[in-house]
């Protein structure tokens, strides 16, 4: 698939897709994945194994990611650079998103809090 | 260079891979597949360890991950989807592996192809066999016409024929190849065999029998739980996924999903098994591929949940709701017709039988949908 496709139906990114892939910075095994990103948000979210197994499979076919296996037959995910691309896609995205919530946040908060 | 027929060389890769290090070992080493004559060429040499994997990529001319470049592979050969990699170190030294998905989807589709050959065939045989048959019974004896387009029909039942029997080595030779690579292994029996006799003789079991289920697959999983609660530990279900077992023991707090794939393979299992579900329930036949996964959880924990993502349940919902009508209403559409256009008068008994059939169907569909719009709710 072509980047434009894959932008479009990626981006912007459901928190479970964007955490999946931000664990990759390192080839992982699903279940790593799993353990990986509970440790990144300090047990906020914790992935259900069917919900990681369907975006695997999809991002597989879509090309974001590629699979091979280790010595015990393990399978391990390594992201592709489409899908680094599309990553750095949506991080500048959440950038600006971080910057603007930096700048208007103060606006929000009640007088006297 | 030497060339060499092999004309299946990509049913049973394993095999081919193996006949490849074989060839290495005698001093020829792989150069190229030439994939319309399927034939190999090699290039004489000296001999050499090597061990080689075939690979199956969606995407044409993909790049290996880093991490097999790293382990010491190398591409020799790319045509099309398929690719030879070979590495040189020993056995104990390569710490990773190319997947085997690629070809497993690959191979499923050449299976399918010659599984509709396959039935079309034995169709076709059918009807001729039957008509000849019955002719053979006729009081008139049957007359050749003599015509020289004679040898057109001989040479159309020889490709049929042999085409037929082509089709019955595919089936078989790919289905066995494709249970070796995705390694599915059947599910574990919580209890020995000799322990259920004992505990049956001990009046601690109970058999509740569920049919149908697959079309609301929700009520089920409440069910099961329900069940736990009150104490009656499911152990284990039949291979139809029809008759469950439970033994009288002490309430637990289980989850339960029942989840369907349209097709399964040892990731899956791996990863689930890993992050703690254990499968009670494997089913087996061609086109329902579920399984029923088991969790179980104390009061202080928070109950797990197998799809964290709640679009994946309904979306989940919706692929076993598509897939269920599209199987019930081809069936459905036929038995109507039948009845409406039959030539033959078909008599009151095939009438009432062909009715009840579609009833049955039509209320498969709708409780499967039903399913999806009450998991769709659940969400909103």
């Amino acid at each position: 698939m072509n980047i434009d496709k894959v932008k479009k139906k990626y981006l912007p990114m459901t928190e479970t897709a964007f955490y999946i892939l931000l664990s990759l910075t390192e080839p992982r095994h699903g279940y790593g994945i799993i353990k990986h990103v509970d440790q990144l948000t300090r047990s906020r979210i914790h992935l259900g194994s069917g919900t990681v197994y369907g975006t695997l499979t999809k991002m597989q076919k879509d090309g974001m990611i590629m699979v091979y296996a280790d010595e015990d037959r393990k399978t391990v995910y390594e992201i592709t650079d489409l899908g680094k691309k599309v990553m750095i896609s949506e991080i500048s995205r959440l950038k600006e998103l971080h910057q603007n919530a930096i700048t208007y946040e103060g606006s929000f908060y009640d007088e006297g809090i | 260079m030497m060339k060499v027929f092999r004309p299946f060389w990509s049913y049973q890769v394993t095999k081919t891979e193996k006949w490849l290090s074989e060839m290495a070992r005698d001093g020829y080493h792989f150069v190229k597949l030439n994939r319309s004559t399927r034939c190999f060429y090699f290039q004489h040499g000296n001999p050499e360890e090597v061990i080689y994997q075939i690979e199956y990529n969606q995407e044409k001319n993909v790049q290996l991950p880093e991490r097999l470049l790293n382990s010491g592979w190398m591409t020799v050969f790319q045509t099309g989807c398929w690719s030879v990699i070979k590495n040189e170190n020993p056995y104990d030294k390569i710490a990773f592996y190319c997947g085997r998905e690629g070809i497993a989807k690959y191979n499923r589709k050449i299976l399918l192809a010659f599984g509709i050959m396959f039935i079309y065939l034995s169709f076709v045989y059918f009807i001729n066999l039957s008509f000849l048959t019955l002719s053979l019974f006729d009081s008139e004896p049957i007359k050749v016409e003599e015509s020289p387009m004679w040898f057109v029909t001989y040479t159309i039942i020889g490709i049929s024929i042999s085409l037929y029997l082509l089709s019955i080595y595919s089936i078989t030779s790919i289905y066995r190849a494709n249970k070796y690579l995705l390694a599915i292994k059947d599910t574990k029996h919580v209890i020995s065999k000799e322990n259920e006799k004992l505990i049956k003789k001990a009046g601690k079991v109970v058999v509740k029998r569920k049919f149908g289920w697959f079309y609301e697959a929700d009520r089920l999983e409440k069910w099961l739980e329900l069940m736990e609660e009150k104490g009656f530990n499911l152990y284990r279900v039949n291979r139809f996924g029809t008759t469950f077992y439970f033994q009288k023991g002490t309430p637990r707090k289980m989850k339960y999903c029942a989840d369907y794939q349209n097709r399964s393979n040892e990731n899956y299992f791996q990863l689930h098994r890993e992050a703690g579900w254990k499968s009670v329930f494997i089913s087996r036949t061609f086109l329902q591929k579920w399984t029923i996964w088991s969790r179980e959880y104390s009061l202080s924990e928070e109950c797990p949940q197998f799809y964290s993502d709640s679009s994946h349940l309904v979306k989940h919902a919706k692929r076993v709701a598509i897939t269920y009508t599209s199987l019930f209403f081809p069936l459905i559409f036929m038995y109507m017709w039948l009845l409406i256009f039959a030539s033959i008068p078909i008599g009151l008994f095939n009438v009432l039988v062909y009715l009840l059939v579609i009833i049955a169907f039509c209320t498969f569909i709708i409780k499967i949908w039903l399913y999806y719009f009450r998991k769709r709710k659940q969400i909103i």
